[in-house]
């Protein structure tokens, strides 16, 4: 287990994450429903599910694509998401 | 509800990317997984608090330049590299 990486990805999500349109949910869900555990689960059911689909994804695609491919796409990728976030913080 | 609204998000596009990227898809597994059990404990517990107490509009501008950071490194590092 590779800890820098599952901090750094911890870090990252977790900011990312913090006030987006899935927690508003599960706020607005716990909310309305007054089962706050069984939101609890659920939501987190699914996001860990999503989370694992992802993870296994990525790890097929470096199998097929050149490594250097791959990290361009995904630096550009990120700076999409960077901008897309500020953009939406400052302006939108 | 949230499986499908997180399918292609972009959190999911992150996680497939840095699985990619390190190369240790169980390490991202486990990193992000928490940090999404955690977003939704808030969420389900505390999501009105949070909001009011918490800045979001700092925590979002740390998001976006940590997000343009990593962009910025990985493209520097895989431009550089031989390979």
């Amino acid at each position: 287990m590779d800890w820098r990486v599952v901090g750094l990805t911890f870090g990252m999500l977790f900011l990312a994450e913090m006030g987006d349109k899935t927690q508003l949910t599960v706020f607005t869900l716990a909310a309305r429903t007054q089962a706050p555990w069984s939101v609890f689960f659920g939501a987190s059911a699914a996001l860990v599910l999503v989370t694992l689909l992802g993870s296994l994804l990525g790890d097929v695609i470096t199998k097929y694509i050149p490594v250097k491919y791959i990290n361009i796409a995904a630096g550009l990728l990120f700076l999409g998401f960077g901008s897309v976030i500020l953009y939406q913080t400052l302006i939108g | 509800m949230l499986f499908l609204a997180e399918l292609g998000d972009k959190t999911q596009l992150a996680v497939v990317t840095m699985a990619c990227k390190t190369k240790a898809p169980w390490s991202v597994f486990l990193g992000g997984s928490a940090a999404m059990v955690l977003v939704t404990l808030l969420g389900s517990f505390v999501g009105g608090y949070v909001t009011s107490y918490v800045p979001v509009k700092y925590l979002s501008i740390a998001a976006g330049l940590l997000f343009l950071a990593f962009g910025v490194m990985i493209l520097y590092q895989s431009l550089n590299s031989t390979d």
